[in-house]
């Protein structure tokens, strides 16, 4: 039976795995996948939060989530606008190379 | 008599003046020095009415104006009482001068920076000018703490812009460290306010005097203090005078001199005045820190060949006679502190703007290459003279009169050997003074005259003539004293316990 | 649905596309830009009447998504008067600011959900709301910093912009899921109770922490700022006027929100981790700038220096210092703004933003550098202008705290900050040296007017202080007593 510090514990590591891979990632593409990572952390922690409180599951958590998707995906239209644009300038996904700004 | 609303009047018009003339600053040209004249002139004769009801024995007037009472109680108040009247009234004197001397003054140094066209210049020039006088008059007159660092603030602006635009040699930098340096010293003054309003929850001055905590009343007259002794540029906080004094406008140098002294009103006004008992503790450090000042300063200014230099270093030493008056603590001490502050600006303005004539009119700022323009500019040399004059303490003049107050109050206090030796010192540094301003006037309006200088012309008169009015004013000061006493003495005797 | 200023910004953030495709067909493309102006304008009317209602009736409630609602108090008003204040600034000014530029009735449609995006996120009752908006806020802001497309330099700063912000967004998502499954709730309200049954452990931590990481990152705290100075830069001027002057605010709105209703209930001093943080910021706000030689730079960096006076004020917990720190945001929007519209009028003209290569430029544009010089001093903080009033009033609440070395550290500061402020003055007034600055004009008159008033504000707000004051008060009552 798999209890909720599993689920919780799962969506901490997640959320680690994200938060990695925005660190030491250097292909904007995989930047933007670690955001991704990020924000399915939250949302599966939602969920199974939502599960342990004992009534029905709520209705909340999973419109929080649903709606936290769609942003989710707005956010990754942009950026990949973005990484096209910065791939038209630049020829390459690498964000080492995107350093002509300082600090 | 009383006009209504007469000291906000004394702020007022000059601020309205000051935005009229960015509208038709264009169509008057240099004339617009005789509109800050007039306007200045006005606020003049305002104060002149309730001075003589302060003489009559009328008043302390006092007026008040809603600023602000939402969460603290700040409001424009403005008080006349004996001391701060006179002071206002010099100091504004002093600025509707200085507008009559800056219209030649400016023009001469407009069109050397920017070329004759730039009529803009002018505005720019004047309109920053009266804000400047009104900052000053402001700060004599405030019943307010929030008030008098918003009138300092005030005065501080104008006067960066003014050494930035129309300064003398390398003057971005120096008006960037004279603007560093007095925003630091009004930050340390906006620091003991905010203490004080932790003990007293009231910005008014009057409530000073209800701080009873003893170690929060230390520390708020320390910052005052500090604040203010950077301001006034005492030894160890003097690095920026003699730059700033040395290289801004000399229309304007008598004004900063006059900033510099401010201090010692305040201090007078702030710590001497509402609280006494926290003062105390700093009475002798401050006489030594003065006596150190003043042997300094007097040496500094020795060593100096620049004519406007020499001025501005002998600043130093002047402002620390003041200070050394008020740190005696005693009633005849203190009011001498403020007489002979209020003679020094009178003088300092005088000698500033003679070296301005003098670099206005031969374009030469070292003493070593003047000589004998006494032959070519008589009026000046004269006002060189009297300016000396009353620095140096001679009799006729109010020099003398400040000088022998303060002295009586420095003997009072020399109870202590300390005091009997600071006024011994002090006294013998009085030398000092006289050599360093004779000794530039036999160099400069004595001797042979050098053969570049055969053309040089006479001062104009709206140059001139001006400064022989402040020297009269010095001449009244010294022959009759009771002219100024009269209004300071009750003053500073029911300051004290 | 969401309350009347939101509906009316939002219809008009979605018929400006139509307007501005209607516009370009009679070759009138200033259009859509006066549309969007008036739509800002019905908004602030709306706001107005809201104000009312709340100063009458207390907190209005309207629907919002699902079972959640939108909940309106003072603080809410406060901010969103703000937001579209400047709003109608940066709006008038881009009529002519991108004239040069395609796209324009995008600009204006996203100018406009942004806004609605902040103002929902103040006017939010419960978390969900809260996010959707706040969301709202950063992807239009996200396309606002990279609206010169053409250009490498806002792709970059928008690229990381976006990673940054949303990194943060979502690490708040995360915090609001550990709340949410501690309490059941995600109302603010109902936090606030739910909470104060649970008592403090070890999960409302963590929750506080990934929270207050998470609005860190869109305020700007240090070490969490170094998108900012980019993104600031590298947007249009009438962005970086949003961006700075309000967009950032809402994050310190957030930080009030959140601190003030949910974690009252944690018993470690986080009042004192934000004053730890508040001098840090504060410092690297005002050190870095002193090196920048490019003018929009420098002015982003202030604005991070700014962030630490505010939560200097915050950090007191008292009414005295959030009614200080609302009149910050309120007086930093306007100030800010205009000096961020000052350098872009600049950059309008000589196309740069090195300080060197505008050598005198107050010369040839002395209304412009009139109204910069202005706004450089009210942020320095010098009397009277508004600045003034609202740093005095956070110096007093940190002395009154008894957190005087904070309220120190503010005015050493505003000693720092007034070495670069000259800097740039000087600039604008030393002479001329190139060729291009001797043949700039006066900016146009409609960029002109904006500036006019917001340089009238800084000086009536200076003088006349008691009506933003009251504001700010009621506001900071609001959040304080009513909860």
């Amino acid at each position: 039976m798999i209890e909720t510090p599993h689920y919780l514990a799962f969506s901490f590591i997640l959320y680690m795995i994200g938060i990695y891979c925005l660190v030491t990632k250097r292909n904007m593409i995989r930047l933007l996948l670690g955001i991704e990572i990020l924000i399915n952390a939250a949302n599966f922690n939602f969920i199974s939060l939502a599960r342990s409180i004992p009534s029905l599951i709520d209705p909340l958590a999973l419109s929080i989530v649903t709606v936290s998707i769609g942003l989710a995906a707005s956010v990754s239209a942009v950026a990949v606008i973005i990484i096209v644009y910065a791939y038209r300038h630049y020829g390459t996904l690498d964000v080492r190379l995107l350093k002509r700004l300082k600090g | 008599m009383q006009v209504p609303y007469a000291m906000l009047q004394v702020i007022l018009a000059p601020v309205l003046v000051a935005f009229l003339t960015v509208f038709f600053g264009k169509y008057l040209g240099k004339k617009l020095g005789w509109v800050a004249f007039g306007v200045l002139a006005y606020t003049s004769l305002l104060m002149i009415n309730i001075g003589i009801d302060l003489w009559n024995g009328l008043g302390p007037f006092y007026e008040e104006y809603r600023w602000s009472t939402a969460i603290f109680d700040m409001k424009f108040g403005f008080l006349a009482d004996g001391l701060s009247l006179p002071v206002a009234l010099i100091m504004n004197m002093i600025c509707a001068a200085c507008a009559l001397y800056s219209i030649h003054y400016m023009e001469h140094r407009i069109e050397q920076l920017f070329g004759k066209e730039e009529r803009g210049m002018y505005t720019v020039y004047f309109s920053i000018y009266l804000l400047f006088a009104v900052g000053l008059v402001g700060v004599a007159l405030s019943t307010n703490l929030i008030q008098m660092y918003v009138f300092v603030e005030l005065a501080l602006i104008p006067s960066y812009i003014m050494i930035d635009l129309f300064g003398y040699v390398d003057r971005h930098r120096i008006a960037m460290m004279y603007f560093i340096w007095n925003h630091i010293g009004a930050a340390m003054f906006l620091i003991g306010i905010a203490l004080a309003f932790v003990g007293t929850g009231s910005f008014e001055i009057t409530a000073l005097g209800n701080l009873t905590n003893a170690s929060l009343g230390f520390w708020v007259c320390l910052f005052v203090l500090i604040g203010w002794l950077v301001k006034m540029a005492t030894f160890g906080f003097h690095v920026w005078l003699p730059y700033a004094h040395g290289e801004h406008p000399t229309s304007i140098a008598a004004i900063i001199a006059t900033i510099v002294g401010l201090g010692n009103y305040v201090i007078v006004r702030l710590l001497y005045g509402e609280m006494l008992e926290a003062f105390r503790v700093f009475g002798t450090p401050l006489l030594i820190l003065a006596i150190i000042t003043i042997v300094y300063g007097g040496f500094l200014t020795l060593a100096q060949d620049d004519f406007k230099r020499l001025y501005a270093c002998s600043t130093i030493s002047q402002t620390a006679y003041s200070i050394l008056g008020i740190a005696t603590l005693t009633t005849m001490g203190v009011a001498g502190g403020v007489f002979y502050f209020l003679s020094h600006i009178l003088g300092k303005c005088v000698l500033f703007s003679i070296a301005g004539i003098v670099l206005c009119q031969t374009g030469i700022r070292d003493m070593r290459n003047l000589g004998g323009l006494a032959r070519k500019m008589p009026l000046t040399a004269t006002l060189c003279i009297l300016g000396s004059m009353v620095l140096s303490a001679f009799p006729p003049l109010s020099g003398f009169q400040g000088e022998w107050i303060m002295f009586v109050g420095v003997f009072q206090e020399a109870g202590a050997s300390t005091g009997f030796t600071v006024a011994i010192v002090a006294i013998l540094a009085t030398f000092l003074t006289v050599v360093y301003t004779f000794w530039p006037i036999l160099k400069v309006f004595f001797g042979p005259l050098p053969p570049s200088l055969e053309n040089v012309k006479e001062a104009p008169l709206s140059m001139v003539l001006p400064l022989f009015v402040l020297m009269l004013i010095a001449f009244i000061m010294g022959i009759y004293p009771e002219s100024v006493m009269r209004l300071i003495g009750p003053v500073i005797s029911s300051m004290a316990p | 649905m969401f309350s009347p200023p939101i509906d009316i910004l939002l219809i008009f953030a979605i018929t400006t596309p139509i307007i501005g495709w209607f516009a370009e067909r009679i070759k009138k493309a200033h259009m859509c830009g006066v549309y969007s102006s008036v739509g800002l304008l019905i908004s602030l009317w709306y706001i107005y009447e809201l104000f009312r209602k709340v100063a009458s009736n207390g907190t209005q409630s309207y629907p919002s998504f699902f079972s959640s609602q939108l909940r309106i108090d003072m603080l809410g008003v406060f901010m969103a008067t703000i937001f579209v204040l400047i709003g109608i600034f940066a709006s008038v000014y881009s009529l002519r600011y991108l004239e040069k530029d395609t796209g324009v009735p995008l600009f204006h449609s996203l100018l406009l959900l942004m806004i609605s995006g902040m103002v929902g996120t103040v006017f939010a009752g419960d978390f969900f709301t809260f996010f959707v908006f706040w969301e709202m806020m950063c992807i239009s802001s996200y396309t606002l910093v990279a609206f010169r497309k053409q250009r490498w330099e806002p792709i970059e700063a928008a690229f990381k912009y976006l990673i940054m912000s949303s990194a943060g967004s979502a690490t708040l998502l995360f915090g609001m899921s550990i709340l949410y499954g501690m309490c059941g709730t995600l109302n603010f309200q109902g936090l606030t109770i739910a909470l104060s049954n649970v008592g403090s452990n070890v999960w409302l931590y963590v929750s506080a922490i990934f929270i207050l990481i998470g609005l860190g990152v869109k305020s700007a705290i240090v070490p969490l700022h170094t998108w900012l100075p980019d993104a600031h830069s590298a947007a249009p001027s009438p962005i970086s006027a949003m961006l700075s002057g309000v967009v950032v605010e809402t994050g310190i709105y957030a930080i009030c929100r959140v601190g003030f209703t949910v974690l009252m209930g944690i018993e470690v001093q986080w009042l004192e981790v934000l004053a730890i943080l508040s001098l840090v910021t504060m410092f690297v706000g005002n050190l870095t700038p002193l090196l920048q030689t490019d003018l929009k730079r420098l002015l982003a960096y202030s604005s991070i220096g700014h962030i630490g006076y505010m939560l200097a004020g915050l950090a007191t917990g008292t009414v005295l210092g959030l009614t200080g720190t609302l009149m910050h945001i309120f007086n930093h929007g306007i100030m800010k703004g205009a000096a961020f519209l000052c350098a872009g009028m600049i950059l309008y003209r000589l196309e740069t933003r090195e300080m060197k290569e505008m050598a005198g430029i107050g010369r040839k544009m002395p209304v412009t550098a009139a109204i910069f010089a202005l706004s450089l001093f009210a942020l320095t903080g010098m009397p009277p202008l508004n600045g003034f009033i609202s740093e005095l009033t956070i110096i007093m609440a940190t002395v009154e705290a008894n957190m005087a070395w904070l309220g120190v550290a503010v005015i050493i500061n505003s000693v720092i900050s007034a070495a670069y402020y000259l800097r740039t003055i000087k600039a604008l007034l030393q002479p001329i040296t190139k060729k291009e600055v001797e043949e700039a004009k006066e900016g146009p008159l409609v960029m002109l007017i904006p500036l006019l008033i917001m340089a009238g504000l800084i000086v009536i707000l200076g003088i006349y202080p008691d009506i933003l004051i009251n504001f700010a008060r009621s506001a900071a009552i609001a959040l304080m007593g009513g909860g």
